[in-house]
């Protein structure tokens, strides 16, 4: 497939089974080309697992996953990890490789796929680092830094290899106002700066929407509803209401499914 | 640099295990290089080698001079034939040494005793003690004792 | 609950006999691609080198105090008992045969499994749980090889040394005590030993022992942090399976490889 083609992530009728209850059903999905696309929906219905799946960490149990005009599912083991060179994903906790420092942490994808000189790589984890706002936290080990620090090195380690495509997943969860501004501004940068294709994962409302040129919204195994983030205010169907405007009992139910209250309190046991 | 500490630990673990090895071999097992070279070899025929094994030491006045190295029976004479490896350093035996077979301790291993003769000529490579003593058997000494035909000359 | 019909019990037990073949094809699997799967990581070496040391070095104290005092305490009761029949200088040989045969490799491959396999699978299961695996496979390195493959490799490498290591102080400290202490001649406790220690009966055969005994522990220890559920429960769970597998399967080995290297004595 050409680099013609606007989107660089397309879900094809993809259905994904955990044991014996389905994740996704069946749906189609496509993460269009240097946007920020934002994949929201309540907790637990499965959006990290969709990102796992475009990581194709996690096989579909039928679909098909197209990633830059290929079909990850098909690929072998060692091909995986090649085209992986192109992604990169911001992982909740950041995921920091605890036994090296953060000029290590960074430099670490550069030194397994390159052979740059020691110097080149210097160089380009500064920038990174610079990126970031922490070039000063060069020789720090990852567990004397807070949370949002953690995140901002993971992303970047995450960009050392100017990926193509940047997923993050959850980035907003567990910072405080200063720390998630400053990752909202950094994704919105790295993305219209670079051109970067951005995924983001998150259940949060506000700053999603504040980025996002694109929202999917998930949840049931399907897709509930997609659109720009003013249309999806403007949405009237209810799923998405409910979920837009936070309202605790709706489509999705408040309560999990149970058998009858008046049953259970009064009868026999 | 703290790699180097790394390297000089593992180095020295490695070093420590070599030694190990080394000290299993030589001390423990007293594995000896070369052990052919400054060793000959002497035979006995016994009339019974009962427990007698491989590797059973050779000694003489108490001092391990050597040990056994194979044990089998000779075709003509229906004598237990046993080889021994002895050391170079003690090679001036007289050719009419006693070789007997004797037990370290009431149930202990069994082991080889040589005791000097008088003669000039001495044992060569190859050489066989003929005046030997077997191993004590157990069984026939109190099936001797039984039948009482043990009396005080052959009980010595 | 129901009373479970006896159908389904049937159907239980068969679904944990399923479950316990899948988990084994698993692990065999893991080991497999681990060790000969393609894709380097460039310094495989230095990785080597650092599990070398936080697997080998890191349990040399322990593997050393524990052969001491086992080798005393052999050397004590051995004595007690051979007095009795008047063979005391056969305490050397004793002590001797039963560290290289039997004590030397399974009790190192048992404490190894306790300090280093459990550390393994606890380091490895919060690798887990931090998604440190994960982004790692992100990052386009395989954590097959990165991570597991020098882990298993300095296992492998570790354990015959310390059990080696474990024989030689083992049979210093026995000597120790009975030379020194109940006062067996030096020179028949040493000839003893050597005239009936044999390099490849005992000493090889023991070796061969523990090389297979850290083949076993390794694999477990590294597969249970691999396959853990990524939660501190988890890893806790998966930490007590380590130790207690690797227990077991050291002892029920360890019984199958004596009937065959010394069955026949």
């Amino acid at each position: 497939m050409s680099a013609e083609n606007p989107y660089a992530v397309e879900l094809k009728k993809l259905s994904f089974k955990r044991g014996e209850r389905d994740i996704f059903k069946n749906i189609d999905i496509r993460i269009p080309r240097g946007k920020v696309t934002g994949i929201m929906g309540p907790s637990g219905c499965g959006k990290t697992t969709l990102l796992r799946l475009i990581a194709a960490e996690l096989k579909p149990s039928q679909g098909e996953v197209w990633v830059n005009g290929v079909n990850l599912p098909t690929l072998s083991r060692s091909d995986l990890f090649d085209m992986r060179k192109q992604m990169g994903v911001l992982f909740q906790s950041g995921a920091l490789f605890t036994d090296l420092d953060v000029f290590e942490n960074v430099a670490f994808p550069l030194r397994v796929h390159t052979q740059l000189p020691e110097e080149m790589i210097r160089d380009i984890v500064l920038m990174k680092l610079q990126a970031v706002g922490l070039r000063g936290a060069l020789d720090l080990m990852p567990d004397e830094l807070s949370g949002g620090m953690k995140r901002r090195v993971a992303l970047a380690r995450a960009i050392a290899l100017d990926p193509q495509i940047l997923m993050y997943d959850e980035p907003f969860v567990g910072q405080d106002p200063i720390a998630m501004g400053v990752l909202v501004r950094l994704i919105r940068l790295l993305s219209d700066a670079l051109g970067i294709t951005s995924i983001v994962v998150s259940h949060d409302l506000a700053e999603t929407a504040s980025i996002a040129d694109y929202i999917y919204i998930v949840g049931d195994t399907q897709v509930l509803g997609q659109g720009t983030p003013a249309e999806l205010k403007a949405s009237e169907d209810p799923r998405v209401r409910q979920f837009m405007q936070g309202i605790p009992d709706g489509p999705v139910p408040f309560h999990f499914p149970a058998t009858n209250y008046r049953d259970d309190l009064l009868g026999e046991r | 640099m703290q790699n180097r500490t790394l390297e000089v630990g593992v180095g020295l673990f490695l070093l420590a295990g070599l030694l190990a090895l080394l000290l299993l071999a030589l001390r423990v097992s007293g594995l000896t290089v070369g052990s052919a070279d400054n060793t000959y070899k002497v035979y006995a025929h016994f009339e019974n080698i009962a427990g007698l094994t491989v590797r059973s030491k050779v000694t003489m006045a108490g001092v391990t001079i050597g040990k056994v190295t194979a044990i089998d029976l000779d075709r003509n004479s229906y004598m237990g034939r046993v080889t021994m490896m002895v050391d170079k350093a003690v090679d001036n035996l007289p050719a009419d040494s006693t070789a007997s077979i004797l037990t370290a301790g009431l149930l202990g291993e069994k082991y080889i005793g040589i005791s000097v003769g008088g003669e000039e000529e001495v044992l060569g490579d190859g050489g066989t003690i003929y005046d030997t003593q077997s191993s004590l058997v157990l069984e026939d000494l109190i099936g001797k004792f039984l039948l009482n035909s043990v009396n005080k000359d052959q009980a010595n | 609950m129901r009373k479970a019909s006896l159908l389904e019990r049937v159907r239980l037990f068969g679904r944990a006999g399923i479950d316990v073949v899948a988990t084994l094809g698993r692990s065999g699997l893991f080991l497999l691609r681990a060790l000969f799967g393609r894709g380097s990581t460039g310094n495989g070496f230095q990785l080597l080198v650092k599990q070398l040391y936080s697997i080998g070095v890191m349990s040399l104290a322990i593997i050393i105090v524990s052969g001491i005092f086992i080798g005393m305490v052999l050397s004590l009761q051995g004595f007690s008992i051979l007095a009795q029949y008047g063979s005391e200088q056969a305490v050397g040989q004793m002590v001797a045969l039963t560290l290289l045969r039997e004590l030397g490799p399974v009790v190192t491959a048992l404490l190894f499994a306790g300090r280093a396999g459990s550390a393994l699978t606890a380091e490895i299961g919060n690798m887990k749980s931090t998604e440190q695996l994960s982004s790692l496979a992100m990052i386009g390195v395989d954590p097959l090889k990165y991570i597991v493959a020098p882990r298993l490799w300095a296992g492998f490498i570790s354990m015959p040394l310390l059990a080696m290591i474990f024989s030689v102080v083992g049979i210093w400290g026995g000597a120790m005590v009975a030379v020194d202490w109940l006062g067996v001649y030096e020179g028949s406790f040493w000839a003893n030993m050597q005239s009936s220690v044999s390099f490849r009966e005992d000493v090889l055969n023991g070796v061969i022992k523990s090389i297979v005994f850290a083949f076993v522990v390794t694999w477990i220890a590294v597969f249970q942090g691999y396959d853990c559920e990524p939660t501190s429960e988890g890893i806790s769970r998966a930490t007590t399976k380590t130790v207690v597998y690797a227990s077991l399967a050291v002892l029920g080995l360890d019984f199958i490889l004596t009937a065959l290297m010394f069955g026949d004595f």
